[in-house]
């Protein structure tokens, strides 16, 4: 939880109930100033209707939301300091791109230049320029997009909401807007609060991420701490893939762990504290994992397994290996660089990795 | 859109005037009706005491049974029985031509039109927003004693005496009926064979039906709730029309909806025309209930959503 | 085309002659030089249709048809507008009873509300019938038309347009101004149309409920009794149709251009 002193948002244990239903379930959490902040998560796990209570379209059952250290509640969607670019853009049909823009600066007494030329500077953020008079059906995905943009960034808000707003365009596209868009947060330099499934999009974009499931946040931290360090299964294996050994904590030393599982003994790094016996899972990323046909060296964990299948991918092999007592096979990912030595399916090999590689879930 | 507010304050707000409308034209008028059946008519002043003599009239027993169609009813007064049961056989016999009729036009519509489905549904619409008694009229033109049918046949020389048995008879009021709404009852029919998933009937096919089995188990069954619907929207008014029955009807053509005009504008009897009114009203809908439950429509229609 | 729809397009064919045949002998026979409505034709005039400006009568109710029908069209669609958006905006309690409720004039036959408007009009209020008893039955008959064409145009459009409007800054008010109301416009113009032909040419009510002025409908009923006044009626009548049939296409141009526009959001 990040209690932090520039928190442009706090959210205090808000809930929101549909009917018996909690869509957001009791969550808590800062958003600082000026970060890139994602929420991520599966569809249904609360994501959308958290930032809508964001925006002010819905009201939280429960708890209360912060902008600025000002309470919102009964402060409508109209009144707040956010604006929101939709899942769909809602670029209005009957107006042209210039109207579009201009939406939401008519009632707020500017005189007619200086609205204008926050218009032209709106276009030229979204390096629309010149589309001015385009009505909004002659505007492909990209460009309504980028309008949507526009029309949110020219109001100035001190929060800018992202409803999956690259959900609508094909892969090369949208992988162009993400580039754009985390430049676009760095020049504007307004808090973006992004909402996707995309756990790739998520780690390209943010600063930091929340993940959510089932209403609830699982877990908030920095992309490359969220890979690394995920805190519970779930997370573990909704970002990236993941193997996980189950296992029964059967030693504790020295900031290390000892696990019994069905497929062997393994040292995991780990230094909060752990009683023996207590049931944990033992979480290693594919990539981490080293295979070969020798007997390993000492000190690494290692069991024994038979690949039964592999796939070519480009830039890496991934290997599918089963292990005796374990329902799953492991996946190991190798870097292709042509110094290898080739595996072939069927064979007998070592899986072995060095133990601080490792992470004990115990959730 | 309103936040401020409980939302359903807003919508029933909103809702209002629509609402206040429907009940002051619609649920008051009903209550009157069902209020002056219990009372009665006593020459020009109304005797306001609750009564049953009106709902009595339309049941009370007779020995000498009166005879139509060669089925007795047994009543004093049984005009108003034998117009209801005639009323709902002809409407039957309408709703069942019609559904004949329109269901094939809505399969061409649905399944063999591609690009001008607007304009035939534009076509189609057109005749439903025209003056409906101008449709009867046609007819009446078109079968009359010197209507264009006889006149035309009889200068074409196919005729010398115009034949007399085209107008004034329920066959009449019947054609007229099923022409007046044949069109309307095409659209609920296209839409539910318009939403069929295509690849359904693909999948029928590929499963080995032939086109007349894959209708039968596929089609049929997944556009019978627009059929029905269709059939219940041509049956219901069709009871109680009385523009038709008055134009091309004849004295043998009458319908129930012409007993109820001369009861309230004719023969000054207000209270017995709101009984008959009921009852007609308490008929259709037992009927309409009784058809839906036996062939289970609920089922009907969530199977083919 | 394929073959299997040969049959079916010589079916459609015969169905629309069927439909428009009988139809179309009023403008027929509006134009015969003749006062029976008979074959064969004696000859092309149009001196109904020249005698019709000079019947007082039908002068008349033609006014008194105008005045209803443009009355109820305009309060039947302003009743409906926010019914409809309250029914397509908001998750209300009973919504589906009060749209089937709504639809009831749709289903009754319309002498069941003749007398029935009838009897609490002379019976319980003992008020005149006036053109306002006729404008008000009018109004309600036209009310389930007017919520099915404005109920799918609010519904055709993205409710994210509404919820952009009140993001950017306006309230419930402006963004009724601003969006709804621009999106809508097509759909209520076709609402007033087809509200307004609904009224222009309804009958049953219109025949219980008139006083001692009446509606085209109405009058021209009365006029049918009279055999030598049959070629004017059919030039009337034949004047009706094509004014409806004008309405009515105007409103579906309308209203299919709506649809069209729709969402052009999707991409």
């Amino acid at each position: 939880m990040a209690e932090h002193t520039d928190a442009v948002i706090e959210i205090r244990d808000v809930s929101k109930l549909f009917g018996p239903v909690a869509a957001v379930d009791g969550v808590s959490f800062g958003i600082i100033r000026g970060e890139f902040f994602s929420l991520l998560g599966p569809s249904g796990c609360g994501k959308t209707t958290l930032l809508r209570m964001l925006a002010g379209f819905e009201q939280p059952s429960r708890g209360e939301i912060l902008i600025d250290s000002q309470p919102m509640a009964g402060v409508p969607a109209n009144k707040r300091p956010t604006n929101m670019v939709f899942q769909s853009y809602a670029i209005f049909p009957h107006l042209n791109v210039e109207e579009n823009v201009g939406y939401g600066l008519r009632n707020r007494k500017l005189g007619k230049d200086e609205t204008r030329s926050r218009v032209v500077a709106a276009l030229d953020l979204v390096k629309l320029s010149g589309y001015g008079k385009r009505g909004a059906h002659q505007l492909s995905g990209g460009q309504r997009q980028r309008v949507a943009l526009a029309r949110a960034l020219v109001c100035r808000p001190k929060v800018l909401l992202l409803d999956e707003p690259l959900g609508a365009l094909d892969k090369k596209l949208r992988e162009e807007m993400q580039l754009e868009l985390r430049q676009l947060q760095r020049n504007v330099g307004i808090t973006f609060v992004f909402v996707t499934h995309d756990q790739e999009e998520a780690l390209t974009l943010s600063d930091r991420i929340a993940v959510m499931s089932s209403g609830k946040v699982l877990q908030i931290a920095r992309s490359d701490d969220l890979y690394e360090n995920p805190n519970c299964r779930e997370v573990a294996e909704f970002i990236g893939n993941m193997n996980l050994f189950e296992g029964k904590v059967a030693a504790v030393a020295q900031g290390n762990v000892t696990i019994a599982t069905a497929a062997g003994t393994f040292t995991v790094p780990h230094v909060a504290p752990i009683g023996a016996g207590n049931a944990v899972h033992l979480a290693i990323r594919p990539e981490k994992l080293a295979l070969s046909a020798d007997k390993p060296a000492p000190g690494l964990n290692a069991v024994k397994g038979r690949v039964i299948a592999q796939t070519y991918l480009g830039d890496r092999r991934q290997f599918l290996t089963q292990i005796d007592g374990m329902a799953k096979p492991l996946a190991i990912s190798r870097q292709i660089s042509g110094a290898e030595s080739p595996i072939s399916t069927d064979s007998d090999v070592w899986v072995t990795w060095p133990p601080q590689l490792g992470r004990l879930l115990t959730s | 859109m309103i936040q401020r507010r409980p939302d359903w304050l807003a919508g029933y707000g909103l809702l209002s005037p629509a609402i206040i409308i429907m009940a002051v034209m619609m649920v008051t008028p009903l209550l009157a009706m069902v209020a002056l059946s219990f009372w009665t008519q006593q020459g020009f002043e109304l005797d306001r005491s609750f009564t049953l003599a009106n709902y009595f009239a339309l049941v009370e027993p007779s020995s000498e049974p009166t005879y139509w169609m060669g089925i007795p009813f047994p009543l004093t007064y049984p005009v108003p029985a034998i117009l209801l049961i005639k009323s709902l056989a002809m409407s039957l016999a309408i709703t069942l031509a019609v559904i004949a009729l329109a269901y094939p036009m809505a399969y061409f519509l649905a399944f063999h039109v591609r690009g001008q489905k607007a304009l035939w549904l534009v076509l189609l619409t057109i005749p439903f927003w025209t003056s409906y008694l101008l449709r009867v009229f046609a007819w009446k033109i078109m079968l009359g004693f010197n209507g264009a049918i006889n006149s035309g046949l009889k200068s074409l020389g196919i005729l010398t005496e115009p034949l007399s048995f085209l107008l004034y008879n329920p066959l009449a009021v019947m054609i007229t009926l099923i022409h007046a709404w044949v069109a309307f009852a095409v659209l609920p029919i296209f839409v539910s064979l318009d939403k069929i998933d295509r690849s359904y009937l693909e999948a029928a096919t590929d499963l080995g039906d032939s086109r007349l089995r894959r209708f039968l188990q596929v089609t049929l069954p997944l556009s019978a709730p627009g059929t029905i619907g269709a059939a219940l929207l041509v049956f219901i008014p069709t009871v109680g029309d009385y523009v038709t029955p008055t134009l091309v009807g004849g004295p043998s053509g009458t319908m129930i909806g012409n007993l109820i005009q001369e009861l309230f504008l004719k023969q000054n009897n207000a209270p017995l025309g709101a009984a008959v009114s009921i009852t007609m009203m308490v008929t259709i809908a037992a009927i309409v209930t009784l058809f839906l439950w036996l062939i289970g429509f609920r089922r009907l229609r969530s199977r083919a959503r | 085309m394929r073959s299997s729809s040969r049959p079916f397009y010589i079916y459609a064919v015969l169905f629309m002659l069927f439909l428009y045949g009988p139809i179309l002998l009023a403008p027929l026979f509006s134009v015969n030089d003749s006062i029976f409505a008979t074959f064969p034709l004696k000859g092309f005039t149009l001196r109904h249709y020249a005698e019709m400006a000079n019947n007082t009568g039908l002068l008349k109710a033609l006014r008194n048809s105008l005045i209803v029908a443009s009355a109820s069209s305009i309060i039947a669609t302003a009743v409906s507008v926010p019914a409809a958006i309250a029914l397509t905006r908001y998750k209300l309690r009973g919504s589906g009873l009060i749209m089937t409720a709504m639809s009831a004039p749709l289903v009754v036959p319309s002498i069941i509300f003749g007398v029935a408007l009838l009897i609490i009009i002379l019976r319980f209020l003992d008020l005149e019938l006036t053109l306002w008893t006729i404008g008000a039955s009018h109004v309600f008959i036209s009310i389930p038309f007017a919520m099915t064409v404005l109920m799918s145009r609010l519904e055709g459009f993205d409710k994210s347009l509404e919820e952009a409007s009140r993001d950017l800054g306006e309230g419930a008010w402006m963004t009724f101004l601003r969006v709804t109301l621009p999106l809508a416009m097509s759909g209520i113009v076709s609402s007033l149309l087809l509200c307004f032909v609904t009224s222009f040419d309804e009958f049953v009510l219109a025949f219980f409920l008139s006083g001692t002025e009446t509606t085209l409908p109405v009058y021209l009923f009365g006029q049918l009794r009279f055999p030598n006044k049959l070629p004017g009626m059919l030039a009337l009548g034949t004047t009706i149709l094509m004014f409806s049939t004008l309405i009515v296409i105007l409103a579906e141009i309308l209203r299919r251009r709506g649809v069209q526009s729709n969402s052009p959001g999707e991409v």
